[in-house]
């Protein structure tokens, strides 16, 4: 099979993503969330630029990779400091402690 | 001209609404004056309208908005309606100040019946469907408002929540059907529809059909959708004369009227109509004749005088109709403010608890009288006129087992009428429990009632030319008053009907010897029509189901994130899974 | 093969990152994916970019987790996931196999030819992006000042917008301050009937 540099970007992207829901599903730590969320947005920032080598439209790629990246890292960081909040007031960060407004 | 008067009929309400939601709850007094001010202002707007410009020119008092034009047509129909509305309105907004006073969240109260008043007017003006539409939802929030309006009453607010939900499901009806219109025609405007109708096709017209048919049988509580309306009695009395004798409740008829010459022709429909109005005459004049508490007798007599407009419309009698609806209008209204002035005089309206107030309350009795004989007939009074011009015009032009059902029908009006004067004001004598007669604004309301019971049967003529100058394309004679007076009086209904009312008075006055003998055969009837027959469960069923299902699907949420993202995922597969199938 | 080799790298470390027990190593495996990421995306030809990431995601991201940890503690085993882990891989197996098979090009590389300068298509044609950018750095400021803020003002919103700007700002305090801990979740009202009929 001949893969071209940028068919293995994208594979690497689709797996980082693959990755990334995996753990968006199955952990239950506040903060090891906010890891998963970061290797899933990884995981569309490679498919981005693959997308961009794809098209041949590397400035546009980049700049919404720029985008992407800004708005992940206030994001990554708004979920931090939830997260601590989380932990000042219940003393946990296991999701399933977080369940006051059920009912 | 007109857009001028229009926009003050509807506008004036709406801003006293508006100044009193403003003012607040701290000066009852001027409360009271400015609702009164702004209603009574509204249905001069109303006369200046009906006087001075009213015609069938469509008028635009808006820029033409997003979705077309949003136009006001004062034609006959609806300046009649109109009138109605703003007068009777103002009427019970002078009541409401002695029947209200010493209640709180009066700026409430008073708001949403001027909105409701404007919106009223607004509706029947309208010349564009999606406008109809807005005010058509406007009318049925104001009155699940008005009715849940002592909001620490559970069995109000249930009542309120009741309404809501049947009048609102009869609105999707109505939504549904303006939306195939528009998908046809291309535009909103109720002519547009009229002169195109007969190049539907024939499908769609009946969907079209059939779905306003529901939405007026919800808003005019016509059988099997009537439950909503004697539960909202408990609304305060003047909010049931206005908002449940007089106005809201002939949105329905007036929906059926105005599109009439549309549906006319459609298979099935008129006889639906028919059907509808006679199961709901009948259905309801037998409930009347066994409940107890007094304004639901009322209300199940509203529903019953509704099934003959219905009835009329779907006859073909577009005038005998609108001239019924105005008739019960105003002998409605005066029975209903003249029960509220008995509730407000003993505190209780179970007929049980009522009785021989004739001596305590006499200008009371005298004028629940007037309104008693309006309803079931009397010559001379407006009801007797309407009435029999419905019956003859069905005669002629409608099924003959229609017309022998209504005149049944008119004897148990009678008799459930004679009834509920009997127990309210003579029988048993609790007349202790009346405090004093009524106050003088109240009796003052009451009279003027009175008097446009004994009169607005004179205006027949006038309207009637009104009515078939503005509306083209329906099927309505002309004929001055005199000559509907005399037609009706050479007519073999007519005397049939006075029949047929003698006949249920003379059936109270031998209740002595017939009672026992009814009784043991009737009691599963009696059983059944206390229980409403069956309806009432039947309408609380998807109001149940769709609070267990949702009680059962809340489980789904845990509110945990991975359960969210598994479903996020979950949903991301099946929607690849569907794209990919159908790719192939 | 360079691209491979990266790949093969990011990939172990994003595998490592997920799996250690303790979180400040699995901070330090999140930046390392981050720096191979960066590389990767040098490799591609998308220099400006792969600075910013690297600065940003194995910079300053990692610098916040470590501050993070440092506030709460490392964590202990979790307990058993809530979904189970058989099901997670399958749905997530399938939802990515579907996700590749719409994805994945037709046999073309048009290589690293650039059809435009970076900074005008950052700053003229993606102005929108720009304000975008700018609106979510302030909020997101904002959000944190109002969440991490002494404890007496308790701003529970999720919002972005929704930080207090004045933290000792009386009306949203709860009277007891954060120490004490909420209540458990402890009846679950099933078959809750909502509105009374």
């Amino acid at each position: 099979m001949n893969l071209s540099p940028t068919d293995v970007l994208l594979a690497a992207a689709l797996v980082l993503v693959g990755l990334g829901l995996y753990g968006l599903v199955t952990v239950r730590h506040l903060i090891r969330i906010l890891v998963a969320l970061q290797i899933l947005t990884q995981g569309t920032l490679l498919a981005v630029a693959a997308a961009g080598r794809y098209s041949g439209r590397m400035d546009l790629a980049q700049a919404m990779i720029l985008t992407a990246i800004v708005a992940d890292t206030v994001i990554t960081t708004a979920g931090l400091a939830l997260a601590v909040r989380v932990w000042q007031s219940l003393g946990t960060f296991d999701l399933a402690d977080l369940a006051a407004l059920k009912g | 001209m007109s857009a001028f008067w229009i926009g003050l009929t509807i506008g004036l309400p709406w801003l006293g609404a508006l100044a009193l939601w403003l003012l607040g709850d701290r000066r009852p007094a001027v409360q009271h004056g400015l609702a009164v001010a702004a209603a009574v202002a509204g249905a001069l707007a109303a006369v200046g309208l009906a006087l001075f410009a009213a015609n069938p020119v469509p008028v635009s008092l808006m820029p033409a908005a997003l979705w077309g034009e949003l136009t006001f047509q004062p034609d006959g129909l609806g300046v009649l309606l109109a009138l109605i509305a703003a007068v009777v309105g103002s009427l019970t907004v002078v009541f409401s100040t002695a029947y209200m006073r010493g209640e709180h969240s009066l700026a409430r109260y008073y708001a949403l019946i001027l909105i409701f008043i404007g919106a009223m007017v607004g509706l029947v003006l309208s010349a564009s469907l999606l406008l109809l539409f807005i005010f058509w939802e406007i009318t049925a929030l104001c009155s699940y408002a008005l009715i849940a309006f002592h909001n620490d009453d559970p069995r109000a607010v249930a009542a309120g929540v009741k309404a809501l939900i049947m009048t609102q499901t009869g609105g999707v009806g109505l939504l549904a059907g303006v939306l195939i219109i528009h998908s046809q025609t291309g535009s909103y405007a109720i002519n547009d529809f009229l002169v195109q109708a007969p190049h539907f096709p024939p499908g769609a017209l009946t969907i079209v059909a059939f779905a306003f048919l529901v939405a007026a049988m919800a808003k005019s509580a016509q059988v099997p959708f009537h439950s909503w309306l004697p539960d909202a009695m408990e609304a305060p009395t003047p909010v049931s004369a206005l908002i449940h004798a007089a106005t809201l409740v002939n949105a329905g008829v007036y929906l059926l009227a105005r599109f009439y010459p549309a549906f006319a022709e459609v298979p099935g429909w008129k006889a639906a109509v028919v059907g509808v109005g006679v199961l709901s005459a009948l259905l309801a004049g037998v409930m009347a004749l066994v409940a107890g508490d007094l304004k639901r007798v009322l209300a199940y007599s509203t529903i019953s005088q509704l099934g003959y407009m219905v009835y009329a419309v779907g006859t073909g009698a577009i005038f005998a109709s609108q001239f019924h609806l105005l008739s019960h209008a105003v002998f409605k209204a005066l029975l209903f403010l003249a029960a509220g002035a008995v509730i407000q005089a003993t505190g209780t309206r179970r007929l049980s608890e009522l009785g021989g107030l004739g001596r305590a309350m006499p200008i009371v009795r005298n004028f629940f009288i007037v309104g008693a004989l309006a309803l079931a007939g009397l010559p001379v009074l407006n009801g007797f006129w309407s009435k029999d011009l419905v019956l003859e015009s069905g005669f002629e032009q409608g099924p003959t087992w229609a017309v022998v059902t209504m005149l049944a029908v008119s004897s148990l009006t009678a008799l459930y009428t004679v009834r509920v004067v009997w127990l309210v004001f003579f029988g048993r004598d609790h007349s202790a429990r009346a405090t004093a007669e009524a106050p003088v604004l109240m009796r003052v309301v009451l009279g003027v009632l009175a008097g446009l019971t004994a009169t607005t049967w004179l205006a027949a003529g006038l309207l009637s030319q009104r009515l078939s100058d503005t509306l083209t394309g329906q099927p309505l004679a002309t004929m001055s008053t005199w000559e509907m007076a005399v037609g009706l009086l050479a007519e073999p209904t007519t005397y049939l009907a006075l029949g047929a009312s003698a006949l249920g008075l003379a059936l109270w006055a031998w209740r002595g010897r017939l009672t026992p003998w009814v009784e043991k055969r009737s009691r599963f009837v009696q059983r059944a029509a206390e229980a409403d027959f069956g309806f009432d469960w039947l309408s609380r069923q998807p109001a149940s189901l769709a609070r267990r299902s949702a009680t059962w699907l809340a489980r789904t949420q845990t509110g945990q994130l991975n359960w969210n993202m598994a479903g996020l995922v979950g949903a991301l597969a099946l929607i690849l899974t569907l794209l990919v199938w159908r790719a192939r | 093969m360079a691209t491979v080799i990266l790949a093969v790298g990011a990939l172990l470390c994003a595998i490592q990152a997920m799996r250690v027990q303790r979180l400040l190593p699995a901070a330090l495996w999140l930046a390392a994916a981050s720096a191979f990421t960066a590389m990767l995306l040098y490799a591609a030809g998308l220099h400006e970019a792969a600075v910013v990431e690297l600065s940003v995601g194995s910079g300053l991201v990692f610098i916040l987790l470590i501050y993070a940890i440092s506030l709460s503690g490392d964590a202990r085993r979790q307990g058993a996931p809530i979904v189970p882990r058989s099901a997670a891989l399958v749905l997530v197996g399938l939802a990515l196999l579907l996700v590749g098979m719409f994805v994945w090009p037709t046999p073309v590389d048009l290589g690293r030819v650039s059809a435009g300068l970076l900074s005008t298509s950052l700053w003229m044609d993606r102005q929108l992006d720009v304000v975008v950018q700018i609106v979510l750095i302030f909020s997101g400021a904002l959000t944190i000042a109002g969440l991490l803020a002494r404890p007496k003002a308790a701003a529970p919103a999720n919002e972005v917008e929704g930080a207090a700007i004045n933290p000792s700002e009386p009306t949203l305090v709860t009277p007891s301050d954060t120490s004490t801990r909420l209540p458990a979740p402890a009846d679950q009202v099933a078959g809750c009937d909502g509105v009374k009929p």
